[in-house]
């Protein structure tokens, strides 16, 4: 069903829908940076070069992504912006011992099918799934609209097991109860005292792992994101 | 060092973010060139210092620790620079050897002159016990102050400045026996064990401890002894002090008994006043007996101590009557002091006093009824018999007791 909605805001961008890409490549802008980075095996921000070479791969990956080939369409753009990199090196003289310089191609020519394949292969061998990419993208993004960066969940996530159960049945109770839960969604923030005197839970927990609360809760409201929920093991 | 895995959500410049399969997330310094993909497992190696969840947790944790091994430190020095025992060391040179509990010398103080030459010679901190106590013996032997021909006397007294007391005295003793022997050297090692207390008596009586614990024994056996006495006896005769005394007087001693019970007993009234009546009467006689036999020097020493002392039976808190009465004993005397000796004022002070030993004697072979009149006499006595003692402990021995027993009541006394 997602995969569906993915190919036609695809679609929809191809056939001219500036909105819609624009929608896409912004929702994928932290996949970019990264592949642009893994490629690179260096940091890039978003001011290097390289991060705009992917950007413009990335594009292209929009325009020319089937859906019909079956393959998924961040495996695709993957493909395209690892080649764009590499003729960008090979430009540049850009020498790196440790690239994989495999592919020699013109920038113009179409990819043939053998080099897409093989591409796609080694992503695939890197990554478990390339619906796990999106659901992170998704929850990166979601979590975006609350303030949450990933990199400070470390901090509130639960260290201890007893911790990390009280947190898991706090989630359970908060989703059971729908004016929370429309609270969260609505107001982007988690009504600690509220729910702490609601359910007896020790607010000093809540407001210590408010956050990774937060990212659980969204977690478990969305049960689509399969492989992501079997990382929260609520009930 | 574990091992873990996680998938990849995120790359920031320094980390990468990972879900973990318990669901919690984790961020791993990221190395230069490692850039994961997200979704991609990756694997680490679980630090140990993952404690720190925060730069300021580990500086805090730091801070604390560099103020504890401080605290620590100190505690140490002070608790190693505060000594365990003192170690009173008397030969003729007065050392008294301070050591912490390991039994290392911190500090090491002469007590007088002979000490100091010691103490000046050699550096002795840091060292053992043992060795410490090797050294002054030594330096004693070389400096002539434990000679071959003579038996010497070795006193020692260990007192343990903290709670602990494991200090075993038989070792300094076997040492110090080792010693001797080498040097052929004759002499007598005591040792002995005392409390804390004794080190500020002794220090404010300005006595080495040793000669300070033999000064009160002798004066708890009721025998009449000055700090200055004792302080300026060689440490043997200290020792024997007693005992000479004890063989000079045997006959006169025997009544003291009765005497000193009558003391306690007999109101001071009237018969106190018969008997100094008495006293007087024979002090004249004695007086007019007394020849000038009594040596000068031996009066000229005792001279200021008895003035102390006699100060000291007027302050013991004797009854009223008796301070009268004593002063009455001065000034009767006084007129025939100076009938008796135009020498010296000193002189016949003492002379006055010596005469009145005798005096005691007769009473007290008239009969121990009057137990007053012979305290007062004592009294009067008393003041110098130890001077003599001190110089001619033979002629005076005999008096020495009984005034010692005077003098000893009235340092009770001043005690209390």
């Amino acid at each position: 069903m997602e995969n569906s909605h993915i190919e036609q805001s695809i679609q929809s961008a191809k056939n001219g829908n500036e909105l819609e890409r624009q929608q896409i490549i912004n929702r994928n802008k932290p996949y970019i940076i990264n592949v642009v980075s893994h490629i690179c095996r260096k940091f890039i921000s978003w001011s290097d070069e390289e991060a705009s070479i992917g950007l413009l791969a990335f594009n292209h990956a929009i325009d020319t992504f089937e859906a019909s080939k079956g393959r998924s369409f961040l495996s695709y753009s993957y493909c395209l912006i690892n080649r764009a990199l590499v003729n960008y090196f090979r430009k540049n003289k850009y020498h790196n011992q440790n690239l994989s310089l495999d592919y020699v191609f013109n920038e113009e020519s179409s990819l043939t099918g053998e080099e897409i394949n093989k591409s796609i292969q080694i992503y695939r061998e890197k990554v478990e799934s390339s619906e796990l990419v999106e659901e992170i993208l998704e929850l990166d993004r979601i979590l975006n609209d609350y303030g949450i960066k990933f990199e400070e969940l470390e901090r509130a996530s639960p260290k201890h097991k007893d911790t990390r159960e009280l947190i898991y049945r706090i989630v359970h109770k908060y989703i059971n109860d729908t004016e929370l839960v429309q609270e969260l969604i609505e107001k982007k923030r988690f009504p600690a005292t509220a729910f702490a005197r609601k359910t007896g839970y020790p607010l000093k927990t809540i407001e210590k792992h408010r956050k990774y609360l937060i990212t659980m809760i969204i977690i478990s409201l969305h049960p689509e994101w399969v492989h992501l929920s079997s990382y929260v093991k609520i009930k | 060092m574990e091992e873990k895995s996680g998938i990849v959500v995120k790359v920031t410049e320094n980390y990468i973010v990972l879900i973990m399969p318990d669901g919690s997330f984790k961020n791993v310094k990221r190395s230069k060139t490692q850039v994961p993909l997200i979704g991609e497992r990756f694997t680490y190696k679980e630090e140990r210092h993952s404690v720190f969840y925060s730069r300021w947790t580990a500086v805090a944790a730091v801070a604390c620790m560099i103020v504890l091994a401080v605290f620590t430190y100190r505690l140490l020095m002070t608790s190693n620079s505060q000594p365990a025992y003192l170690v009173a060391l008397d030969i003729n040179p007065s050392v008294e050897v301070y050591v912490d509990k390991n039994l290392v010398t911190t500090n090491v103080t002469a007590l007088n002159e002979d000490g100091k030459k010691l103490t000046d010679m050699a550096q002795y901190k840091g060292k053992k016990l043992l060795d410490t106590i090797d050294l002054i013996v030594e330096q004693s032997i070389s400096k002539g102050y434990l000679k071959q021909n003579q038996k010497g006397l070795i006193k020692i007294t260990v007192i343990p400045m903290q709670k602990n007391n494991s200090l075993n005295g038989d070792n300094i003793k076997t040492s110090i026996q080792k010693l001797l022997l080498k040097d052929n050297i004759q002499a007598e090692i005591e040792i002995g064990f005392d409390t804390r207390d004794i080190i500020e008596e002794a220090h404010q009586s300005g006595l080495s401890i040793n000669r300070y614990i033999l000064y009160k024994s002798l004066r708890d056996k009721g025998i009449s002894i000055t700090v200055e006495e004792s302080r300026n006896m060689p440490l043997e005769n200290l020792q024997n002090y007693e005992a000479t005394r004890n063989n000079d007087s045997n006959g006169r001693i025997t009544p003291q008994p009765n005497t000193s019970g009558g003391e306690k007993s007999g109101k001071p009234d009237n018969s106190g006043e018969q008997g100094y009546k008495d006293g007087n009467a024979h002090k004249k006689n004695q007086n007019g007996e007394m020849p000038d036999k009594r040596s000068i020097p031996e009066t000229l020493k005792g001279s200021d101590t008895q003035k102390s002392k006699t100060n000291n039976n007027g302050e013991t808190g004797m009854a009223d009557k008796m301070g009268t009465e004593k002063s009455e004993i001065s000034s009767s005397s006084q007129p025939v002091q100076t009938n008796n000796s135009a020498d010296g004022s000193g002189k016949t002070e003492n002379s006055n006093n010596s005469i009145s030993t005798p005096v005691t004697k007769d009473i007290q072979s008239d009969g121990s009824s009057d137990s007053k009149p012979n305290q007062t006499n004592q009294n009067g006595s008393s003041i110098e018999s130890p001077n003599k003692d001190g110089s001619q402990p033979s002629s005076s021995g005999s008096t020495g007791p009984q005034s010692g027993q005077g003098s000893g009541s009235s340092n009770t006394g001043k005690k209390r």
